[in-house]
């Protein structure tokens, strides 16, 4: 088992290289087609065409686009992303900079998701069609439609405005307190999706016969729900909690902006308002291989948890 | 036996929320916290370029020159100065001036740092500000050294223009224009300064913390620190005000009523009359027809739009030059007269009325007025299409003369009506020069640069004033309005003195009650 999955996990890291010599060539393609310029972020609004000649000159704007691209892929291969044409620092170090913050709001939002999302969904199953049920359902709906803004706002304004009891925004000195908001508004959809998918797959489960046979054996019924039900009806669950985090780890834009977070997400959202091409292309590299990797992470999980599951091999 | 799921969910957040409030931060009782919309880019004054940037710059950095809170030119590294032929300036250095490192500052370290500026190697995009020094473009062409800029000895500096330019000495407050240690970085990797702050801590994507300068005669002698958070949201920065995070907060327009007219309070609230202009500028060279240009204004009810938009701080624009500059004056507007529009409009040959694309960049500031204009304007036949564009593209595309119009805001860099004129009006700066409406009128022209020349004070805002007539006269724009900002300090904070312009504020006399 253990070999095969590790052969699994080198040959797809392999196929990472084409996959991430496309993201390059695509991204790097797009930005060069879109109308504006990244000199003209640079200076102001009063500037004089000499000026904008030199800057160009200096950043290398004027060569022809295929030179351009071989400069770029020439640094990729040295893992050189370049420097930020806005700061003037390498890309790298902001991603660095950057990151450890992104990393601590996805891992707190999936984990109060994956908590509340499985749990919810697991007694909304055991307790299909009752009150609790419908109860439980529409408030994953509600959670699920609810704008991420609206819900920031509303908590900074119940729980710093009002009660006083968390801070409102910013990473602060690191502490907890500061991460709480953040979090809970970052995983509200996707607890909320979490419980639909977990309801409907158990409901799925509790009618096979192997459940009916651990209930004939007299099993209990917490025991058939979770070491029965549950676990066969992980697969979906997983897919959607690798979906959302690596979307996570890629940075939540309008959670970061509510809450002044420092995280990747509004890095890249500048970048792209100041066509700051180097940073523009480094961070959607750096998120192609994080979603790759959560991917990939992802697919030895299925393996785990489910031992039909072939790695490497068609399915039959 | 199960406890219910969604009890369990709420106290389940409720305890983490209350643990975590254990931990949370009470703003320090001598550190000013300040907040900043967006994170700056570069804090080193030959690259800034912004507001923010601006702002942070002076405070780290010392120039010949600086301003007052109240805009006036005050002495800076330079105790006194004297102009010879209107085009010599000679500064005469406190000798007591150090930078940060401890090191004397010398007449030396200005000319470097000038040069610094002007090097193409630097690739600053600022040497506007320095290059009316006489050989400055020669030196940017390859010249050894700046033949206008001399350090006569270690305390003399001898600065000598092309031509007479009045409005020099103003510019020389820029960020542009101040002094560094060319040979030294800080530890956050930057020119060492020689300002009343020091950079004591840079995390980009957060905060800022600047600490005094100890060699600084102007240090704060209060404060412990000046902490920058970079907060992009206005209702966060509203809320962390609230929660007493920070100490000034620049009000958003949908809460200034609230602030303003609320009698806890209003005393702490203070009101500037921004150096900024809201236009529409029209492209000249497309709608020749001054007819046309005036029915534009004609239909548009400016003081609306200030009371619904602005929560009725602003002051209508009847010209360019903002309230607070010499050279601003009182004169009568054009008025909101739709069926006057309508007539003009005919008489130029529109009596069906007019299509017209307008161009805005991104922000929900311009978005709000830039409908309330298009709005107006259908009422009095004029079609608008609006188009929204980022930053850069919105430049390139109306710095090239390819639009119709488009919603513009002009910020002053310095205190004088030159900034205003020159750049948005005189015919050289067609495009990216800032004059983006494409006006051209000789005489303007000529007045705008005699006025620059002229050295007298009172004689050059009069100069002034009488080209900002003659240009409203003409309609080169739809006139909008100059801005009023609120901001509101907390009760703890006193001392705290609003500027005027970016550039003027060092925070000396600040004091913060635990």
């Amino acid at each position: 088992m253990l070999p095969r999955m590790l052969a699994y996990a080198v040959r797809r890291l392999l196929s990472f290289v084409p996959l991430l010599l496309g993201v390059a060539t695509i991204t790097f393609v797009l930005l060069h087609v879109l109308p504006g310029d990244p000199v003209l972020s640079m200076v102001g609004e009063r500037y004089d065409a000499e000026t904008i000649a030199r800057l160009r000159a200096e950043m290398r704007l004027d060569d022809p686009l295929y030179v351009r691209y071989g400069h770029y892929l020439g640094n990729l291969v040295r893992l050189d992303l370049g420097n930020s044409y806005v700061t003037g620092t390498p890309v790298w170090d902001s991603i660095r900079e950057r990151f450890p913050a992104t990393l601590r709001l996805a891992v707190a939002a999936m984990s109060l998701s994956v908590l509340f999302g499985v749990t919810i969904g697991v007694l909304a199953a055991w307790r299909r069609g009752s009150a609790l049920d419908y109860l439980l359902v529409g408030g994953a709906v509600v959670g699920v439609s609810m704008p991420v803004f609206w819900l920031g706002v509303l908590l900074i304004y119940v729980f710093s405005m009002r009660l006083g009891i968390l801070p409102a925004s910013g990473f602060g000195n690191g502490g907890l307190a500061y991460l709480v908001l953040p979090a809970v508004t970052l995983a509200m959809a996707s607890t909320a999706y979490v419980a639909r998918i977990t309801r409907s797959s158990v409901l799925d489960e509790i009618n096979e016969t192997y459940v009916k046979a651990a209930r004939a054996k007299g099993a209990g019924e917490a025991r058939i729900m979770v070491r029965h039900a549950l676990r066969n009806a992980l697969l979906p669950i997983i897919t959607v909690v690798g979906v959302d985090f690596g979307s996570y780890l890629s940075g939540a834009v309008l959670t970061e902006s509510i809450f002044a977070w420092p995280g990747l997400g509004r890095f890249t959202l500048d970048a792209i308002m100041k066509r700051d091409l180097p940073a523009i292309q480094g961070s959607v590299l750096f998120m192609a291989i994080l979603f790759m990797i959560v991917n990939l992470a992802v697919d030895l999980l299925y393996a785990r948890v489910d031992p039909r599951v072939k790695l490497g091999r068609p399915a039959s | 036996m199960t406890p219910r799921p969604g009890a369990a969910a709420v106290a389940g957040m409720l305890a983490v929320a209350l643990l975590a409030g254990c931990g949370r931060e009470h703003s320090a009782p001598d550190v000013l916290e300040l907040a900043l919309e967006t994170a700056p880019n570069r804090l080193d004054p030959a690259f800034a370029v912004d507001v923010a940037e601006g702002e942070i710059c002076t405070l780290v950095y010392d120039g010949l020159v600086g301003l007052s809170p109240g805009g006036e030119i005050i002495a800076g590294i330079a105790r006194d100065w004297e102009v010879e032929d209107d085009r010599r300036y000679v500064f005469h250095l406190d000798g007591s001036a150090r930078f940060s490192s401890g090191r004397p500052l010398r007449a030396g370290d200005v000319v470097a740092s000038f040069q610094r500026v002007l090097d193409p190697a630097t690739a600053s995009p600022r040497t506007w500000v320095l290059d009316r020094i006489r050989g400055a473009r020669e030196f940017q062409q390859g010249a050894a050294a700046v033949s206008g800029l001399a350090a006569r000895d270690d305390s003399t500096l001898v600065i000598e223009l092309d031509e007479p330019f009045a409005p020099f000495l103003s510019m020389l407050s820029l960020p542009a224009a101040r002094v560094v240690d060319v040979e030294r970085l800080d530890g956050a990797g930057l020119p060492v300064g020689a300002g009343p702050w020091v950079v004591a801590e840079w995390v980009r994507s957060d905060r800022i913390v600047l600490e005094p300068n100890p060699h600084h005669r102007r240090r704060a002698r209060h404060l412990r620190a000046v902490r920058y958070r970079i907060i992009p949201e206005p209702f966060t920065r509203v809320a962390e005000f609230e929660s007493g995070t920070i100490d000034v907060l620049e009000i958003p327009d949908a809460e200034a009523a609230r602030f303003r007219d609320d009698p806890a309070s209003a005393p702490r609230v203070l009101r500037r009359h921004e150096m900024r202009v809201f236009y529409v500028g029209i492209n000249n060279r497309r709608f020749t027809d001054e007819r046309v240009r005036r029915a534009l204004n004609l239909a548009v009810n400016v003081p609306e739009i200030i009371r619904v938009l602005a929560a009725g701080e602003g002051v209508p624009a009847h010209g360019s030059i903002p309230p607070g500059l010499p050279g601003h004056r009182e004169r009568p507007g054009y008025g909101y007269n739709r069926e006057e529009a309508r007539r003009l409009l005919a008489q130029a040959g529109y009596p069906d009325g007019l299509s017209i694309e307008m161009w805005q960049r991104e922000s929900t500031e311009g978005n709000r007025i830039a409908e309330a204009i298009q709005g107006y304007w259908s009422e009095a036949g004029v079609e608008a299409k609006l188009v929204r564009r980022e930053w850069s593209a919105f430049k390139q595309a109306v710095s090239a003369g390819k639009v119709d119009a488009f919603l513009l805001d002009w910020f002053g860099d310095y205190p004088d009506a030159e900034n205003f004129l020159f750049p948005l009006f005189h015919s050289g700066n067609a495009g990216g020069g800032g004059n983006r409406a494409f006006f051209s009128d000789p005489e303007v022209d000529r007045r705008i640069v005699a006025a620059s020349r002229t050295v007298d004070d009172d004689a050059r805002a009069q100069a002034y004033a009488s080209a900002d007539s003659l240009i409203y006269a003409r309609t080169p724009w739809v006139y909008l309005y100059f801005p009023t900002t609120l901001h509101v300090v907390s009760e703890r904070v006193s001392g705290y003195q609003l500027p005027s312009l970016y550039l003027g504020n060092d925070f000396s006399t600040v004091t913060k009650a635990p």
